[in-house]
């Protein structure tokens, strides 16, 4: 009996330490709901992203829908898979399976579908594609090819679709010598055609819709249009200690590259832009000022409407729609524009104390 | 009874025993004799699973080894030498459901033993009682000695050969090794006798001390042409 | 009960290493907590003579430190060997203990039960005493520096979080934890496993150890060569479904071994 004394007195010593951790584990978590307005269906299938940052705390992280509001930071590993699982249906968990495999993969969508572009290590460059419902189909380029090679160890700016043939951007050299250059894969993929784009100043640092890694539920559907919008890049060289480094800035303004005369043209230089989105064959732009920039990618043709009142800081497109967050007591509220008319509004509420706690550091994402 | 059928088993190399089949009555001594290195030990650690063998059976009363009935008493302790005899007793109390503290009590007495005293603190003799002690108060129907009277001093030897003829192993089967037979030889019920790890000769003892005038002995020189 | 008699019998003989395992930890602890407070305050109070001081303290700063690194460690080794040592001891010299282990008329498997419930108590225990120890650590830790005036963020959780080892000690999810317990009984069972093959196979002198390594590295190759194979084609959900897939069959592989050699092939 006396022996048993030592494993219940270390059973005690473990239940009070593991019970103490236990609680912490499931103090109570922040609770949020989402009400809508006005216009429903705008909100339908849409999720609110609240991030709560502050140096002395624990970043957490939430998801708000219409149903429910739950944490997606500290999950068990089951919560995560199956959050995971949620996420990804269908056609796309083929194409994460597809970019898995391959390094500095990118994708873009078209109304036909996924294509994409990855390398295996250095040996192998992989086009992949996933049109019109059919199964996915990989091309392989021999990193051997010398061509190949230098698109193997190039900088991938982005990817876009011109008269069924996919196009991939990138930049060779670096530190100030920087050379943009274009892929372009024939429709039957057995050839690339490698050329320069002559850049006045920079080189294309990205091209619009195109997604690196996994995030398929986030592309914009890419038409095939004259007018491909890409950003701008460039080197500041800064002398320290008499060594020269450079350090790579964005170019303000907006730019697109221009499939027949094969040149990155300006389209507006004398406006900030605060966030773009492309919708069918336009492209439109929040200036600093709340006025909406809408450029038809086809014709250049412009037109300019005020949209938003206010700050823009918390303004970003999704889709053909813009959003933007305000701070409310207990709160934010998020206006829905769509071709320059607030078509919706919403609120995303506290509803415990532990998330009226975080109002002040957080930040609201729809997506 | 304890039946031991077709028994093999292999070290290395070397086949310690070699198709081994006999039988220890239960109410009988058993003495399994031969010289060193013949599988004496083997086949009583095999009996308890201690060391298992390659292939055969053992059956206890027609039944598999059921550890609450058969009790092994080695040569040497199974309990961690800074134990006390008194450790050693609660650690049988704990397991053993047939465990006698009476009879343990008893037996402390008869040989003179002090329960606080450490197993690394007694002599060979002594630690021998202490096995025998705490096999016995197992209140076993089958006793298995592995060479008790080993390297222990003659009055110690006296007392456990007391024992023997004792009521304390009245109705238990003992199966004992040993080379000291002549302090046991007309205790013995039964002789079985190895030879390179088969059984050369398996005898009623009293038959062959009556019938033809020999001992256990005799018959082991005529086995090992000594 | 017999079980929890047979557990009892295992922690009293393992009780005062324990204990002094236990002491070690905290005494370096709080030796390096004490140092770390003083020259912190002093480095602070030279920074402020000279002009304004810049920095700010973390707990993060504290647990971060080499001591505190290698007192966990230390525990961590001495679990791992104690795990060997559970079994290795009970057949140490002639009258080995391990006899009178597999004389008991309970099922064998009792033996085995007993030293892994024994040995998941002692890192149960340890993992207890340092959590109880940490908190104490960072009131101790956050009520000097404020008493000192000295600038100090990040809050326990954050702390914690960052820190690699106690992140994954003491996870923000509890069935995070249980499968982390889950993965150091594995370790604790593939150590036992070795055990009882090397025993069983004793005779063999040093090829007895060889042998049930290789056995052990043959059966943890598999699952390893194979998720080299198939790690490019699974998405992330699929990888934690195969991981949990190896956790399941890895366990019931080695509680089978271990059953298969402690009641059919141990020598003793």
């Amino acid at each position: 009996m006396k022996r048993i004394w030592n494993v219940i007195a270390l059973g005690a010593i473990i239940v009070i330490g593991l019970g103490t951790f236990a609680v912490n584990a499931t103090e109570t978590t922040a609770e949020w709901v989402l009400k809508v307005g006005s216009n429903p269906t705008v909100w339908k299938d849409r999720t609110v992203d609240v991030s709560y940052s502050m140096q002395d705390a624990v970043n957490k992280q939430f998801e708000v829908t219409l149903e429910e509001s739950r944490p997606t930071t500290n999950l068990s590993y089951f919560e995560e898979g199956l959050r995971y699982r949620e996420r990804l249906s269908g056609d796309e968990r083929k194409i994460h399976r597809q970019m898995n495999r391959l390094t500095f993969a990118q994708s873009i969508q078209t109304g036909r579908g996924f294509l994409g572009i990855g390398q295996r290590g250095n040996d192998e460059l992989v086009v992949f594609k996933q049109l019109d419902g059919e199964s996915i189909s990989t091309y392989t380029f021999e990193g051997k090819d010398s061509q190949i090679s230098d698109v193997i160890t190039g900088f991938w700016a982005g990817l876009f679709v011109q008269k069924n043939e996919l196009n991939l951007i990138y930049r060779e050299g670096h530190d100030g010598e920087e050379r943009t250059m274009l892929a372009t894969f024939n429709e039957a993929m057995n050839d690339v055609t490698v050329s320069e784009i002559k850049m006045d100043k920079g080189f294309v640092s990205h091209v619009f819709g195109t997604n690196r890694f996994y995030n398929t539920n986030m592309l914009m559907e890419k038409q095939d249009t004259r007018f491909v919008p890409v950003g701008v890049g460039g080197y500041e060289s800064v002398i320290e200690y008499g060594q020269t480094s450079y350090n790579q800035t964005d170019l303000s303004g907006l730019y697109a590259y221009d499939t027949k005369e094969r040149q990155v043209v300006k389209l507006l230089s004398d406006k900030e832009f605060w966030t773009s989105t492309i919708v069918d064959n336009e492209l439109i732009a929040l200036t600093a000022e709340g006025d909406e920039v809408v450029i038809d990618l086809n014709t250049l043709k412009q037109t300019t409407r005020k949209t938003l009142e206010g700050s823009v800081k918390e303004a970003y497109y999704l889709d053909n729609l813009l959003y933007q967050v305000r701070s409310i007591k207990d709160g934010v509220i998020i206006d829905v524009y769509e071709d320059g008319e607030q078509i919706s509004s919403a609120t995303v509420l506290a509803e415990n104390d532990e998330a009226k706690a975080m109002l002040n550091h957080a930040t609201f994402y729809v997506r | 009874m304890i039946e031991v059928l077709g028994v093999k088993k292999r070290y290395r190399k070397k086949q310690v025993l070699e198709d081994v089949s006999f039988t220890a009555q239960k109410g009988e001594i058993t003495c399994l004799i031969g010289l060193n290195g013949t599988g004496k030990s083997t086949i009583l650690k095999g009996i308890m699973g201690l060391t298992p063998f390659d292939r055969g059976t053992v059956l206890v009363d027609g039944e598999p080894l059921d550890l609450n009935r058969v009790a092994f008493v080695p040569d040497h302790s199974t309990f961690p030498i800074h134990f006390t005899i008194e450790q050693c007793e609660a650690f049988m109390r704990d397991f053993y459901p047939k465990f006698d503290s009476k009879l343990f009590a008893r037996l402390v007495d008869e040989f003179k033993l002090f329960l606080e005293d450490k197993l690394n603190e007694l002599s060979k003799g002594t630690l021998a009682k202490v096995n025998l002690a705490l096999g016995i108060a197992q209140d076993p129907d089958y006793l298995l000695l592995d060479e008790p009277f080993s390297g222990i001093d003659v009055f110690s030897k006296e007392q456990i050969v007391e024992l023997f003829s004792s009521d304390l192993m009245e109705n238990r089967g003992v199966l004992i090794t040993t080379h000291e037979i002549d302090d046991i030889e007309y205790l013995v019920d039964k002789a079985v006798i190895l030879n390179r790890g088969r059984i050369v000769r398996e005898f009623d003892v009293e038959d062959v001390r009556f019938i033809h005038g020999k001992s256990i002995v005799d018959v082991m020189r005529e086995e090992y042409g000594a | 009960m017999n079980l929890l008699k047979l557990v009892g019998w295992e922690v009293e003989r393992v009780t005062k290493p324990y204990l002094i395992l236990i002491s070690l930890l905290v005494v370096t602890q709080f030796a390096w907590l004490g140092y770390f407070l003083w020259s912190e305050t002093a480095f602070y109070e030279e920074m402020r003579r000279t002009g304004t001081p810049d920095y700010v303290l973390t707990f993060s700063n504290y647990i971060g430190g080499t001591p505190f690194i290698l007192s966990i460690g230390f525990a961590v080794t001495a679990m791992l060997m104690y795990s060997f040592w559970i079994w290795y001891r009970d057949f140490q010299g002639r009258g080995t203990f391990m006899m009178r282990l597999l004389m008991i008329p309970q099922q064998r498997m009792f033996v085995f039960t007993a030293k892994l419930f024994t040995m998941m108590l002692m890192v149960l225990g340890l993992f207890s005493i340092q959590w109880i120890v940490l908190k104490i650590e960072y009131i101790a830790f956050t009520n000097w520096f404020n008493s000192q005036m000295m600038p100090i963020s990040g809050s326990f959780e954050r702390a914690i979080s960052f820190d690699g080892a106690l992140a994954i000690m003491f996870p923000a999810s509890l069935f995070n934890f249980f499968v982390h317990q889950i993965v150091i009984v594995l370790v604790i069972l593939f150590i036992f496993t070795f055990v009882l093959i090397e025993r069983s196979l004793w005779q063999h002198t040093i090829w007895a150890s060889v042998f049930a390594g290789l056995k052990l590295v043959g059966i943890l190759a598999v699952p390893i060569i194979g998720y080299f194979f198939i790690e490019k084609r699974l998405i992330y959900d699929e990888t934690l479904l195969f991981i949990g897939g190896v956790l399941v069959s890895m366990f019931f592989m080695t509680v089978w071994m271990i059953r298969h050699y402690l009641t059919k092939k141990l020598n003793v």
